[in-house]
Formats: C-alpha cells, sequence, structure tokens
C-alpha cells in the first residue's frame, strides 16, 4: 500500500501493466516500489522448484523479482524490477512459469524438492547417454529457466563512447558526494557515475539527518555546487560493470529505457572510461538469514523494507516483525513504527543483548524455525514456541561492502571479523581503486563522514594537489554491530541460502558429504552464487554455513570472487553501433562510381568492396558473365580496378639493402623503371606475401602486397626498419589509398593505352618491354605511373593515377575502349586467368606452403641474408618428396573439380596416410572448355601425365584427375613478353 | 623533378582529348547535425614528408625556408600565413595540406624536396571539419582520446582510431577540428559521424 501523505504522491501519476493489469504509479518510482504499493505480492517464479517469490530487495541485488520488459522485439528478459525506473506505459510481466505465476503448473518440482536438490542432474542422466542432448536436456532447460528472448533483432539503438578523468568516483551517496567535493578542489577533472536515477545513495533510503536537516537537503545542496562546477561531470542512471587494467572501466548509461516513446537516440550507451583513481563509493549488500520457508512472498531485506517505505511511501504489509542479528534491523523497526506500522517483534538472533527499543516488543537470542503463508507470508513461529501473524517480515543479517569491482583484476577480498564483511584486502591502493564509506566497512553515518575525510584527504597530500578544507558535517548518530547468526540447522531442505538458484542449507550440506568443500568447489556444483545476482545477498550465508559445517570460520573457508559484469549487460551494449552493415567499415574502390553504374555484382573482400563480375542483359548466370569478360579480355582487351592490391612507398638511401632483407630475392640491382617479382618468407621460412616492386628512382620504390595481407605486410615492414634494421634509412608510406591502379589486359591493351599515355612517351614493347614501369602523364597532363606487368598472363600493363582522377580514368577507359570491345572485369575473371595462368596467390599462399611447395626455392638467395632464409634451409621443408605446385585437369574433360579436394593415388583409400596433396584453387577455364586446377602434390614436377584421385569427403565425390603443367595458358610467356 | 597532380595539367601537346574530372571522396558534402557542422574539408594537396635519418637539423632549416614557419613538434601543428598546414605526427614523419595555395606545387615542394623525402598522399585522405558547441559531446562517442584542453591543446594533432578507423585529428579552436580518415573508407567515416552527432 501507499502512504498518502508520502511526497512523491504530488509528483506525476503514471499508469502500467503488469502481467496484463494496470496499475498506477507516480515519477520517482521504480516498477518494484510501483508493485509494492499496488499490493503485488507474487512477481516471479523460482528458478527450479518454481516456489511463488515476492520482491526482496530493492537494487540491483536483487534475486526474485526478475521481470521480462516490453513486447515484441523489444521485449528484455531478466531485469531486475528493483532497477527499472518506472514510465507511463511501461508493460512488464513475470517471467519462468507454466500457467499463470499465480497458479505454476511447474511448481510439482516444489513437491519433488528433496528429489532433485545440487547435483542431481550430474548424477540422474547418465544412462542411456544418448538420451542427454535430445531429451533429458530440453526438457531440463525448460523446466528451469529464466526469461525467454523475443528471438527478433533488438530494433533499439545503442551506442559506445569514451570518457576521460582524473577520478573516478563510483556512487552518489554521501562517501562519494563527500569524495567529489573534496576531490573537485583540487581542480582535477572529477566523473561521478550514479546506478540510480536519483543522486544520494543509501541517503535516500534513510531518515539519517545531516546539519540538522534532513539528509535530502545536504544532497541537494552538494549536487547543486558539484554541478556548477566545470570540471565535475555527473552521470546517473549509469551502471559501472567492469573495471580493467590501467585504470579502464565499463559502465553503462541508460538513455532511454525510462522513457516509452521509441527514441531515435541510443537505448543505452557502453562508456570506456579511463581514469587515474577510482572512488569506490558503492555502498554495501544488506544479506539474508537462512531459516525455514524463509524465502515467501513478504520476506524481505529490513533495509529494503526501509527504503520503500521512506524513499517510496511503499508498505508491503502493516503488521511487520523484523529479524535480524544485527543493530540495523532495529532501525527499520523504529522507522516502520513512526510511521504508523504496527511491528509486531524484533526477533534479535544474539543472546545477552539489551533491546534497542524500548517500545517495540522483542525476542531476543531467539530464532525463526517456521513460516507460514504460501503465496504471501502470514505468521511466524520462534524457536521460543510463540506465533505471530505478520504479513510482512523484514530480515537483516548484516551488510557486506559491495566491494564486486576491486575483484575484477582478481583482488582477493580480506575477511573482517569486527563487521563480519569481505572487505577490498588492500589491492585497491595497488590497482588504484579505493574504497570510501559502507565500501571500506564503515556503516555508521558520522564515522563515514569522519573517515572519507580522512581517506580523501591523505589520498590528494599523497599526490601533492593542493589540499581542500576537510568537509565539516554534523549528523545523527548511528550505531552498527553484528552477529554471524546466518543460517538455522532446522529444516535444511526448506532454508534458502540462494534464492535466485533455489540452493538451500540441504545443498551446501551435501556438497559438504560429498566432499566438494573448498568455496570454488561448493559454487559449482550447488550453483551458489551464479546468475545474475551473482550471489550478493547468499554468498555469505553460504559461506557461513561451509564454515559451520566444517569447524571453522568464514576467513578460513575464503571466498570465491566476482567477474564482470557487474550486472547483467545487453548483448547489443557490447555491439553498440557496429551491427549489420555497420558491423566493418567498408572501403570503397575509385571506381565504385561507373562499376555501379554498370550493374556490377560486388563481393566483400577485407573491408573492400570489389566488382564482383559485370553482368549484361540476357545473362541469367554468373558465369556466363565471368566467362564472357575472360573470352574478351584474351581476345581483346578487358580493365580490372585493381587498387587494392597494398601499395607501399619506399624512399631512403638505404632502401635496396632493406628490400633484400625483407624479399629472398635481391632487388639492389635492379635498374631504375623496371619491376621485379618478390617472395617474403616468415622467419619460419614458411611463405609470407608476394608481389611485384617497381624501382622509380634511385632511393625510390614501390611495392604491391596482396588485398589481404596489405596491413600484415606494412606492419611488418615497419617492425623490421624500427626494430631489425634501425640504422637504415628508409621510410615506409602505405599509399595503396593514394592512387587508383587499373590492370589493362589483352592484345589491344597497348593500343587501347596508346590513346591516352600523352605523347612523346613510348610504350612499344621496344621501349617500354615487360617488367618495365615509368612516371608519365596521361589525358593532358595527369601524373600517372604505369607498369607492364600481367596478372593475366596476357600482354598486359597496370596504370595508375592519384585516387581523385581513379573514376574518371575507369569511364574514359572503357569509352576510349570501345573501338577494342573493351570489357571491364571483376575478380572472378581476374581468378580464372591467373589460375589459367598458373600464377599463385592466397589460396597457395596460405601460410602453409614454403617457397619449396611453390616451386619457387630459386628465389631464395644463397648470397645474401634474408627474413626466413636460414630456416627455409631446413631438413623438412627440403626433402625430396613435398608437395609441390601443380596444375590439375579432370580426365574426363566435363567434370566439375572442386577446390580443397584431397589427392590420393588411384586405388588407394582417401585416409590420412594415403593424402598426397591438396587442390587450392579450382575454375572453369572458357579458354580451354573445362575445369582446371592448381594444387600441390607429392614430387608433382615429376609426375607430369600421371592420373590421381581428387577426393571431396565433404561432398563424398571423387574425380579423377590428370597432373599437368600449372601454367595452362602460353607457358613460354609469348603473350605477356609479345 | 617532382611532380604532383596539378602541377602538369599546363603545357603538355600531343595529349589525349580527354578531360579527367577530379572526384572528391566526399563530394564537397555540408550538413549541420544538432549544431555541429559537419562539413568535408577541400585541398588541393596533402603530401608526407619523411626525415632522412640523422638529418633533423637540415629538415628544420628547410621547413623554416620553405613554409617560413619552424617545424613542429611531435603531435604539434604549424599554419602558414597562405593558411597552409603543417603537422608532425611521428619522429620522423610530417603532413603538409595545401587548401589551395597557387606556389604550394611550384615552389614549395620544390624547396621542401631538398631536405625531405616527400610522398604524394593528396588522393589517400578524406578531410571532415565539425565544428559547434556540442563537438565535443559528439566525438566522445568515436573518438578515444582525452579531448580536455589541457591534454590536447588547440594547434595538437594526433593519430588514433575511430570507429576501427585510422584517423588524424587536427584541433583548430576549442570547438573546431579537421579528421583526416582514408579516402577509400571515407564513406564509412562519414556516417560514424553523422551517428555520433545525432546520438547525442
Amino acid at each position: 500500500m501507499r502512504n498518502s501523505s508520502h511526497p512523491i504522491t504530488n509528483k506525476q501519476k503514471l499508469s502500467f501493466t503488469f502481467n496484463g493489469k494496470k496499475y498506477f504509479g507516480y515519477k520517482g518510482d521504480t516498477l518494484a516500489s510501483a508493485l509494492i504499493a499496488n499490493n503485488v505480492k507474487i512477481v516471479g517464479r523460482s528458478f527450479k522448484y518454481h516456489r511463488p517469490r515476492g520482491i526482496f530487495s530493492a537494487g540491483s541485488e536483487e534475486p526474485n523479482a526478475l521481470i521480462e520488459l516490453g513486447d515484441g522485439p523489444y521485449k528484455e528478459p531478466n531485469t531486475r524490477a528493483t532497477n527499472i525506473e518506472l514510465f507511463d506505459g511501461l508493460e512488464g510481466s513475470s517471467q519462468n512459469f507454466l500457467g499463470s505465476v499465480n497458479f505454476d503448473f511447474m511448481a510439482i518440482n516444489d513437491l519433488l524438492k528433496n528429489f532433485i536438490g545440487a547435483g542431481f542432474y550430474y548424477k540422474t542422466f547418465m544412462w542411456p547417454r544418448r538420451f542427454w542432448e535430445k531429451l533429458y536436456e530440453p526438457i531440463i532447460r525448460r523446466a528451469a529457466g529464466l526469461g525467454k528472448l523475443s528471438l527478433q533483432a533488438d530494433p533499439s539503438q545503442y551506442d559506445k563512447g569514451y570518457l576521460h578523468c582524473d577520478f573516478l568516483i563510483i556512487g552518489s551517496g554521501i562517501s562519494g558526494l563527500m569524495s567529489a567535493l573534496l576531490l573537485a578542489e583540487t581542480g582535477g577533472e572529477v566523473l561521478i557515475v550514479e546506478e540510480d536515477f536519483v543522486l544520494g545513495g543509501r541517503l535516500n533510503s534513510e531518515r539519517s539527518i545531516i546539519n540538522g536537516n534532513q539528509s535530502s537537503n545536504w544532497i541537494r545542496q552538494a549536487v547543486k555546487k558539484l554541478k556548477s562546477l566545470k570540471n565535475v561531470r555527473i552521470l546517473n542512471r549509469t551502471t559501472v560493470f567492469a573495471a580493467f587494467d590501467h585504470g579502464i572501466f565499463a559502465a553503462i548509461e541508460k538513455k532511454t529505457d525510462h522513457i516509452l516513446e521509441k527514441s531515435s537516440k541510443p537505448r543505452q550507451i557502453n562508456w570506456k572510461i579511463y581514469t587515474k583513481l577510482c572512488i569506490l563509493a558503492s555502498g554495501a549488500i544488506e544479506r539474508s538469514i537462512a531459516f525455514p520457508q524463509n524465502d515467501r512472498p513478504g520476506i524481505m531485506l529490513a533495509g529494503s523494507v526501509r527504503t520503500y517505505a521512506n524513499r517510496f511511501g511503499a508498505y508491503y504489509g502493516q503488521k511487520i516483525a523484523i529479524y535480524t542479528n544485527n543493530d540495523d534491523g532495529w532501525r527499520t523497526a523504529d522507522d516502520l513504527k513512526n510511521m504508523g506500522l504496527e511491528i509486531k517483534a524484533v526477533i534479535d538472533t544474539r543472546k545477552g543483548i539489551e533491546a534497542l527499543s524500548s517500545t517495540i516488543p522483542s525476542y531476543l537470542g531467539q530464532t525463526i524455525t517456521k513460516t507460514y503463508g504460501r503465496k504471501g507470508i502470514k505468521a511466524i513461529k520462534l524457536s521460543s514456541g510463540s506465533k505471530l501473524n505478520v504479513d510482512c517480515l523484514a530480515v537483516s543479517g548484516g551488510w557486506s561492502s559491495n566491494i564486486h569491482l576491486t575483484c575484477h583484476k582478481r583482488g582477493k577480498p580480506v575477511w573482517d571479523n569486527n563487521f563480519k564483511n569481505f572487505l577490498s584486502g588492500g589491492n585497491g591502493q595497488k590497482d588504484k581503486i579505493i574504497p570510501v564509506g559502507a565500501a571500506r566497512g564503515i556503516f555508521e553515518i558520522q564515522n563515514i563522514i569522519s573517515d572519507t575525510n580522512r581517506v580523501i584527504l591523505s589520498l590528494i597530500k599523497k599526490l601533492s594537489l593542493s589540499m581542500p578544507n576537510r568537509i565539516t558535517l554534523t549528523s545523527s548518530k548511528e550505531q552498527y554491530s553484528c552477529s554471524l547468526d546466518l543460517v538455522s540447522r532446522s529444516d535444511p531442505s526448506n532454508s534458502f541460502i540462494d534464492l535466485q538458484n533455489d540452493v538451500t542449507q540441504k545443498d551446501i550440506e551435501l556438497s559438504f558429504k560429498e566432499g566438494f568443500k573448498s568455496v570454488e568447489h561448493l559454487k559449482r556444483y550447488s550453483t551458489l552464487g551464479m546468475a545474475t545476482d551473482q550471489g550478493k545477498t547468499s554468498n555469505i550465508l553460504g559461506l557461513a554455513s561451509m564454515a559451520k559445517l566444517k569447524g571453522t570460520n568464514i576467513s578460513e573457508v575464503g571466498t570465491t570472487i566476482f567477474r564482470p559484469p557487474y550486472v547483467p549487460v545487453a548483448i547489443s551494449a557490447f555491439a553498440g553501433r557496429s551491427r549489420g552493415k555497420d558491423f566493418r567499415p567498408t572501403r570503397l574502390t575509385p571506381s565504385h562510381n561507373v562499376a555501379s553504374k554498370r550493374n556490377a555484382v560486388f563481393v566483400e573482400t577485407g573491408n573492400w568492396l570489389r566488382a564482383q563480375w559485370f553482368p549484361e542483359k540476357g545473362e541469367k548466370f554468373w558465369r556466363e558473365s565471368v566467362d564472357r569478360e575472360v573470352i574478351q579480355t584474351r581476345n581483346s582487351v578487358g580493365i580490372c580496378d585493381v587498387t587494392t592490391l597494398g601499395k607501399i612507398d619506399i624512399q631512403g638511401k638505404d632502401c635496396s639493402e632493406f628490400l633484400n632483407f625483407v624479399y629472398t630475392n635481391a632487388f639492389a640491382k635492379l635498374p631504375i623503371n623496371r619491376v621485379r617479382y618478390g617472395l617474403m618468407l616468415r622467419e619460419d621460412g614458411v611463405a609470407y606475401d608476394d608481389g611485384t616492386t617497381a624501382r622509380l628512382g634511385e632511393n625510390h620504390f614501390i611495392m604491391t602486397t596482396t588485398t589481404a595481407n596489405a596491413p600484415l605486410v606494412l606492419r611488418n615492414l615497419e617492425f623490421v626498419r624500427q626494430c631489425l634494421l634501425p640504422n637504415l634509412d628508409v621510410h615506409l608510406i602505405s599509399t595503396t589509398d593514394s592512387w587508383a591502379q587499373y590492370s589493362v589486359a589483352g592484345p589491344n591493351s597497348r593500343r587501347l593505352l596508346q590513346k591516352i599515355v600523352d605523347k612523346p612517351k613510348d610504350i612499344t614493347n621496344e621501349n617500354f618491354p615487360f617488367m618495365a614501369c615509368r612516371e608519365l602523364t596521361i589525358c593532358g597532363g595527369i601524373m600517372a605511373r604505369l607498369f607492364r606487368i600481367s596478372f593475366s598472363g596476357e600482354l598486359a600493363y597496370e596504370i595508375a593515377v592519384p585516387t581523385q582522377y581513379g573514376n574518371a580514368l575507369f569511364d574514359a577507359l572503357l569509352s576510349e575502349g570501345q573501338e577494342f570491345n573493351a570489357v571491364p572485369y571483376g575478380t572472378e575473371a581476374l581468378g580464372v586467368m591467373r589460375i589459367e595462368k598458373g600464377h599463385v596467390a592466397g589460396n597457395e599462399i596460405n601460410g602453409q606452403t614454403t617457397a619449396q611447395n611453390l616451386g619457387l626455392s630459386r628465389m631464395i638467395s644463397k648470397k645474401a641474408d634474408s627474413i626466413g632464409n636460414i630456416l627455409s634451409e631446413r631438413e623438412g621443408f627440403n626433402r625430396s618428396d613435398i608437395a609441390t605446385f601443380s596444375g590439375f585437369r579432370p580426365v574426363q574433360r566435363n567434370q566439375k573439380l572442386e577446390a580443397g579436394s584431397h589427392l590420393i593415388s588411384v586405388g588407394k583409400k582417401p585416409t590420412m596416410e594415403n593424402d598426397e596433396g591438396w587442390l587450392s584453387s579450382v575454375a572453369f577455364s572458357p579458354t580451354l572448355g573445362h575445369y582446371i586446377a592448381l594444387g600441390f602434390i607429392k614430387r608433382g614436377e615429376t609426375r607430369i601425365g600421371e592420373k590421381v584421385c581428387a577426393v571431396n569427403l565433404l561432398q563424398n565425390k571423387t574425380t579423377e584427375v590428370e597432373i599437368v603443367s600449372p601454367h595452362f595458358i602460353d607457358p613460354e610467356g609469348d603473350k605477356q613478353r609479345g | 623533378m617532382f611532380r604532383l597532380t596539378l602541377s602538369i595539367r599546363k603545357g603538355i601537346n600531343n595529349v589525349a582529348k580527354l578531360d579527367l574530372k577530379i572526384k572528391k571522396p566526399l563530394d564537397g558534402y555540408s550538413k549541420v547535425i544538432n549544431q555541429i557542422k559537419i562539413a568535408e574539408y577541400q585541398f588541393d594537396n596533402l603530401i608526407s614528408l619523411a626525415i632522412p635519418l640523422k638529418t633533423e637539423r637540415k629538415c628544420k632549416l628547410n621547413f623554416k625556408k620553405s613554409l617560413g614557419e619552424p617545424m613542429p613538434n611531435i603531435e604539434k601543428s604549424i599554419i602558414d600565413k597562405s593558411g597552409i598546414l603543417g603537422f608532425r605526427i611521428g619522429l620522423d614523419l610530417l603532413l603538409v595540406c595545401n587548401p589551395s595555395h597557387s606556389s604550394f606545387v611550384k615552389k614549395t615542394v620544390p624547396s621542401l624536396k631538398q631536405a625531405f623525402y616527400i610522398t604524394d598522399q593528396t588522393g589517400g585522405w578524406c578531410g571532415v571539419r565539425v565544428d559547434g558547441d556540442r563537438v565535443i559531446e559528439m566525438l566522445e562517442r568515436i573518438c578515444p582520446l582525452n579531448l580536455s584542453q589541457k591534454i590536447f591543446a588547440i594547434g595538437d594533432v594526433k593519430r588514433t582510431i575511430m570507429d576501427h578507423l585510422n584517423v588524424i585529428i587536427f584541433r583548430e579552436t576549442e570547438k573546431k577540428f579537421i579528421l583526416f580518415s582514408p579516402s577509400s573508407s571515407s564513406g564509412s567515416f562519414l556516417k560514424s559521424i553523422e551517428i555520433s552527432s545525432r546520438n547525442i
């Protein structure tokens, strides 16, 4: 119910639906507070036993109230009602039930509880083995699950971003705000990150007095001051969910989750925060107590009951009992009593203490032995035998410092026996994460004020920053002491340790009995502390239980550590805007516009979009286009955009020496205006990349690389330049994007180029022979580079112009080439022609082959050192039976070949032992009228004419092939030299 | 002789009757999104200057002589009287961007060539100028650098990665930047800037 005089009722009224029923709440509510105010008792079903569950907490630690939010593709499962800011039109629903949340047929599991405890699956579903994947696992997954995905693409927008600060302050409670005020005065950049939609942290839940007024007054003043400072930035609705090395933190900011209208703005932003220091003011999380039937709706954490009453004016019940092992439980009783609610009793497990309130009935040194009310608590029974009728039971097992983030870099928490609490264990200083306030194990407000002053001022002093004045605050006095009475031994199968995973005291006992006594084993065996809440309210209970069983204490038992993320994060938030077509950048070639107008079909090669083929009217099948492009090129002239090949400008007095070292073959004596083919090896002697390098001047070379390897080769060359040969005068600049380059191939290529090259440059064979290159001008003064090189085996050139002229040049070549019936050709025709000619490419230089495999061993200089030279001499690389580069054609010419087929001698079984090689590249040759292939086979050069089988085990297909020369056309090279 | 694209269009006889038109990477794009003006930063020439080994002193003198400004330190820049922008992006590497000064190719480049190794990169880069009160908010979405003026002052330049792309960022004023990215992926980069501007 709602306290009608609470200030929240003066705010905007909001309507929302839960499980299809309409309710009202107020701006400033969470979904959880609004449900409590509307007397909604059951919000979900438990994970395994499908027991009815109600709201348990008021924050990220919530184990029960997991909600499916939204509908259709916007649906998001497993959101915590306690973290959902209420908005007009919100649609929420319970999850994990069969039937309705109030009448869940799967609740039959609860009756079978004694048979399906921890480890049940591992022991039971062992036989028959084949039933596991098809029967057992699907049934179990249906029976025990969390929310359901919509299975549709999430249409919301997500984004990423980067923030920098000197001090990152996580949390905006009193210690966070004090830290921010102090650190801001040093002039450093301060970033405050708060998970809640309002600032103030735990103060919003309390009736604390600061400087003689309600603490909300001080929050307002502090926030106003911080907002006025230019060096302070505040992000609310933002959760830091991970801490990484070097002061990097990840945080999710909810930008539009609290707005109904589907916004064009991103729903969430995944921030990467760089900071010099982190102040962890993340407060503390209350823990529960395990006692029989302690999971009924209406049994809540005492601090949360206080939060709902103080902050939201929402009461779960009116006859309330408090069950506590510490002083803070009494505070809840005081607050609620002051609001006029009936406090039936405070049951304090501690013996020998005095009641902290004389006006509240108290039962000291007692425990709860039973509770009543399946769908909402009705009564409790005490160890003394007394039975009390209640409609809400507030439980406090003490507070645990919220040190989740200090564990992300393997910081091991340390047990503090004073406050019965794990602390960050001194890793904070090293990791530059400094806890303050409750996160440091300080729970009374007056001590938090003095301690935060002390910690932050000493930090500022240590950093030698300008020293601000300490913040003087007077506050109400609080006291906190706590016992470790967390688990009861009676009715262990109904005493829940971990509400989210339905882990009971019995499961812990079973784990102990079966030898899983280490905390790591306990966690895996029982699932304690797993799933969305990561055991925030339950871990200590589990450890206390194990400590009792082992007859030791928690510090001896130890603890598992938390891992990122602190709260569940939508996968889409990790992807950000990198989805679909925007997954990665697209690189367009200079001829892209002209190619698009000519209906090119594009293919992704790395980030590039390259024209794959250019279909013409009437062509229905891709190979019709490709065959035509090949034939027209071989008969007359074709033009292909080869800009994507890597181009590296190499200048310097020592660049020929540098090239001698990175290539296996010598370049020092390459004449100016000549091109040479080069092969690079890795340091282990395996082939790395190949390409041509042209010498434009005494100290100026242009290297080309394969498209795929362009960035890697440049990186490798830079490594050589900077680390291996730093004393050489060499400079490398990638000019791949600076020059548009086109292959002009075919018998009429020279005649076409003669139409655009400015005279008096002569490109006849006599003056511009095969492997020549030159800088010249075209089309009336446009600077260009012409290379007489051929990938197709035809008379061919590659012409390069500055990129800004690339589109126009491609168009011009095609229009000027009309008289020769010039054709644009794409990567498919390019590939077919290189296979026909027998050139190696990426399929052959694939990281598994050597110069010896490729038949290029003669390119390895014996005189000079080069990368990979020594290791290429290894015995295994030079055996006589290594697989060598060869050509293959089907014996039955009409048969199709498949790349990847393994080569086996005729009559032998296709086994690893009989494997003699493989087909690396396959194409239909329109020139020859049948399929051809390149590949590798043992002693290939000595087996020309021999027949072997090409076996494709994936397609269960065997084709007899003949070993031939890899050069299917013009093996002597007359065409390209003509 | 070093030749640049625009230096050799005159005085050539016996040429094919073709006129190759220049295509700028973003075709002169200009738009305002969320108070951020996004416009292609157009230039006539962009060259890189590599400092030959152990010739820093000679290069400094030559730079001063050629451009009238001292050679900038690493990640710093100069703008000469005619608007030519020079910035040093590494120990031995500078970029010089000529927006439209007519004598750049005929005089400045040959002068620089006396000391530096020069590579024409005019077609390799695309410039985008972003300008406006919310420009830092926008850049926070793609730029991993700390753009606080204490760290990245006016005139500073850095190489970085934005949305997977190699970018050189230059701060012209408090709220005005020029971003250079490879021309082949300029469409993706522009889209990234547009999305970032819309998303703030």
